[in-house]
């Protein structure tokens, strides 16, 4: 797959971002929200993971093409 | 001693926001503020009218042919403002099919009646918290609707004026990080409205540093392969998407106490 990294990474800012400004709308209180970060980031990686590796799995066995 | 004092029927707020996004300034006129609703209507009319002029009504000439329909503009910044939308598509639509130069400020025109549609949004935010609150209860300090504007122009500004600093300064520099950092992968071709009519939509929820990077960079050709462009596409867009949930966040702090049946004073 061509410039994996470069794409990886650029998928950790843009979803960095979205779950650093979810804590924003979803927590009022500042130091709850900073303090559940760690958690929510952890929690969001690990599902996209997830995620990846189910479709990959899907793809390879139903849906291979080469 | 105003008991026998007869009480001052409750206006429906939804209904007043909604007349507002129809006309500007016709939700205030329903709530009985005709001089705040003639102001409201003059400066946001004003600014849609003057951009149409600039721009000769040829915003929805950007569209490629397949994506011209009836709902074209409903993800247009103009779907703010509803009234003069409809208007500008039965007057001018999608133009006469001709190839013909643009207009000098089409940009400008653009620009401004695009920030009619988001002024026009926030006078909506503004007949709703006005149609929940009257004198005797309506909060101190800034009304939503400017928290929100200024939220909007400049990305965690409606936080700050909140005196919620932390919060205000990373949303800035999330939003901020990723509009420049999206137009830096783009080679800034993401900040034109004819090569990216839906995208650069999402940009504008940025506010001025969107503006800003777009005089900046002043629609330069582009002239080669750009690698990543689609990357800075959606960072940008995106950035401008999640200024949305910053702004229901300022917004939904700002809301303006709410009396309850007892006459106490309710913040919601």
């Amino acid at each position: 797959m061509k410039d994996l990294p470069t794409h990886l990474l650029l998928f950790a800012i843009v979803g960095a971002a979205i779950v650093a400004c979810s804590l924003v709308f979803s927590e009022a209180d500042d130091r709850k929200a900073l303090k559940n970060l760690p958690k929510r980031l952890l929690w969001f990686f690990v599902g996209c993971g997830i995620l990846a590796a189910i479709l990959l799995f899907v793809e390879r066995v139903f849906a291979r093409v080469a | 001693m105003n008991a026998g004092k007869p009480a001052r029927p409750r206006a429906n707020p939804d209904l007043a926001a909604i007349l507002t996004w129809f006309l500007p300034g016709a939700g205030h006129v329903y709530l009985g503020k005709p001089l705040f609703g003639a102001i409201a209507f003059v400066v946001v009319e004003g600014l849609y009218f003057l951009g149409l002029r600039l721009s000769d009504g040829r915003l929805f000439e950007y569209l490629d042919p397949e994506l011209q329909g009836p709902f074209a503009g409903a993800l247009a910044p103009e779907a703010g403002n509803l009234g003069a939308l409809v208007w500008q598509m039965r007057s001018y639509g999608f133009g006469q099919g001709l190839p013909r130069p643009w207009p000098e400020h089409i940009h400008l025109g653009t620009w401004l009646t695009a920030i009619s549609g988001i002024l026009n949004a926030c006078l909506m935010i503004r007949a709703h918290a006005d149609a929940r609150s009257d004198r005797r209860t309506a909060s101190k300090g800034l009304t939503p609707d400017v928290l929100v504007f200024a939220g909007w122009l400049v990305p965690g500004l409606g936080h700050i004026l909140q005196r919620r600093y932390r919060r205000g300064i990373a949303v800035f520099a999330i939003l901020v990080g990723m509009l420049v950092l999206g137009t830096l992968l783009a080679d800034g071709s993401n900040l034109d409205r004819e090569r990216h009519f839906y995208y650069w939509a999402g940009q504008f929820l940025v506010g001025a540093p969107a503006m800003l990077l777009e005089a900046i960079h002043r629609h330069a050709p582009v002239t080669g392969e750009i690698p990543y462009v689609d990357a800075g596409l959606v960072m940008v867009c995106l950035s401008g998407l999640l200024n949305v949930l910053a702004l229901l966040d300022v917004q939904g702090q700002a809301k303006a106490p709410v009396p309850d049946a007892a006459g106490v004073t309710n913040s919601t």
